[in-house]
């Protein structure tokens, strides 16, 4: 157990201020990672998905509860959020290669030929499509090695043909790496990942290790069925 | 430990001006051009009106320096300020990076504000020798001590600001006319010998006027201050500055690991 890297989220609960009084978006979250681990986060609209991978990247304070971790974690990889709209697309990769401190010329050629975005590089990410932006992130996200990778939704976007090379890279980090990933194609979730959480089904959320089998009896109760918990 | 997160600090600082220098000024060398012929035409055109309608009232103190002197120091400050307060809300976008901090994107503003604004003075004055016979300064070390306290006073307003705009996001709607109010209160455009003298208590007690009247003392050799403090503009900014960096922590939205 000599590099037993980890990531643990206790009790963590978050609540946000609204115009009708307080509004608890996560109660009592609690999972912990360890490199090779992939959980999927399962949950409507407005369950707390984002949030959660937003205090995970430490972009957010947790009201109460703790993460510790000796992982090195990505900020969450979405449509946008993390990209300056003004620059260029190589000046945000240029940015990121100095923050994380990796070597520029290295992180802007990867970068280059994961995205395949050619001369669109050059251009303000404003003038991006969010499925340019989503490629522009996501290959960022590969190109600076993260432990564990937040990912919300980057690969739901895109034409296919980006979709299935962002699962193969993510099927090939998760040999060594870990990460967490919100998805609204379930199918995704369901073959990448050994593990889920699902918010907003009952008081607390709900972990299994039963990733296909709790995909199934979420999507029922989406559908309107009963939700129920899948054994372990 | 502190070596480590110093040397982050520094590296993600690095990182944050180049990025701000080449999203201010990178994008077309125009960019550039205009923001100095901004505060160049703005002095030209008090210049004109000082010297034709007002008819000499510096006394001894050539107009253009003079113009040039009070509108580097306060703008300086003003900068300052609404680019540090400004900053969090400018920036949101990369505190998404863990090793991106609040305190990070504003060291790295100040820096920017500071080398643009010394830059730019440099240019002012360049201009000015051109024009009328400018000198250097008499007392560089008075110049330099009045600049850093206007510097430092806008850094630690801009700091407080900052923290405060977290709870009172309106508060920044006052910022602006009170920096209005202090360009014409503050001795951009007078000094003090020009007032009477029984109005020295009164300006006295503002901040501001202390730098741009010390810049003006250590710069024109036939000027001396009436009520030049230094030390009482520093008195109010070093702890408005830790009171700030207070705020800061107090009000800081993301967490960050060792």
């Amino acid at each position: 157990m000599t590099n037993a890297k980890f990531l643990s989220v206790k009790n963590v609960s978050k609540s946000y201020k609204t115009k009708v009084g307080w509004n608890q978006v996560l109660r009592n979250v609690s999972f912990s990672l360890s490199p090779r681990d992939r959980l999927g986060i399962l949950g409507r609209n407005g369950a707390g998905k984002s949030t959660l991978l937003r205090i995970v990247g430490g972009a957010e304070l947790p009201d109460t509860g703790l993460i510790e971790k000796d992982m090195s974690v990505s900020w969450p990889v979405g449509f946008s959020g993390h990209l300056q709209p003004a620059m260029s697309g190589r000046a945000n990769v240029k940015f990121c290669a100095r923050v994380y401190n990796r070597e520029v010329d290295e992180v802007v050629d990867f970068v280059s030929r994961f995205s395949e975005l050619g001369s669109y590089l050059e251009e303000p990410v404003r003038t991006y499509s969010s499925g340019m932006k989503a490629r522009l992130g996501f290959s960022l996200s590969m190109a600076i090695d993260f432990d564990c990778l937040l990912i919300d939704e980057v690969t739901a976007v895109g034409d296919a043909v980006f979709r299935k090379k962002c699962e193969a890279a993510l099927l090939e980090v998760a040999e060594t790496r870990s990460f967490i990933m919100v998805n609204h194609g379930l199918q995704a979730i369901d073959r990448l990942c050994n593990r889920v959480i699902v918010l907003g089904v009952e008081d607390e959320p709900v972990l299994s290790t039963r990733v296909h089998k709790t995909i199934k009896a979420y999507e029922k109760a989406l559908l309107g069925g009963e939700w129920q918990r899948v054994e372990e | 430990m502190f070596g480590n997160s110093f040397s982050i600090s520094s590296r993600v600082v690095n990182a944050l001006i180049l990025r701000e220098l080449n999203s201010r000024y990178g994008n077309s060398r125009l960019g550039y051009l205009w923001a100095i012929a901004n505060p160049i035409i703005s002095i030209m055109v008090l210049f004109f009106l000082f010297s034709t309608i007002r008819s000499r009232e510096t006394g001894d103190i050539p107009i253009l320096m003079f113009l040039v002197t009070g509108w580097f120091s306060y703008g300086y400050y003003q900068t300052m300020v609404s680019s540090i307060a400004n900053g969090e809300a400018a920036n949101r976008s990369l505190m998404m990076h863990q090793p991106v901090t609040r305190l990070d994107v504003m060291a790295s503003r100040a820096v920017v504000e500071t080398l643009t604004t010394v830059s730019f003075f440099v240019v002012g004055v360049a201009i000015a020798a051109i024009i009328e016979d400018a000198t250097l300064p008499n007392d560089p070390i008075l110049v330099l001590a009045s600049f850093a306290a206007a510097g430092t006073f806008g850094l630690s307003l801009g700091l407080a600001m900052g923290a405060i705009l977290t709870y009172f996001p309106f508060a920044m709607n006052f910022l602006q006319p009170v920096n209005r109010i202090g360009f014409f209160v503050s001795g951009v455009l007078f000094t003090a010998t020009m007032l009477p003298s029984w109005l020295y208590p009164y300006i006295r007690w503002n901040p501001m006027l202390h730098p741009i009247e010390g810049i003006r003392q250590g710069w024109f050799e036939v000027y001396t201050s009436p009520v030049l403090d230094l030390t009482y503009t520093f008195s109010i900014a070093l702890p408005l500055l830790a009171v700030g960096l207070y705020l800061e922590r107090r009000t800081r939205r993301g967490i960050k690991f060792s």
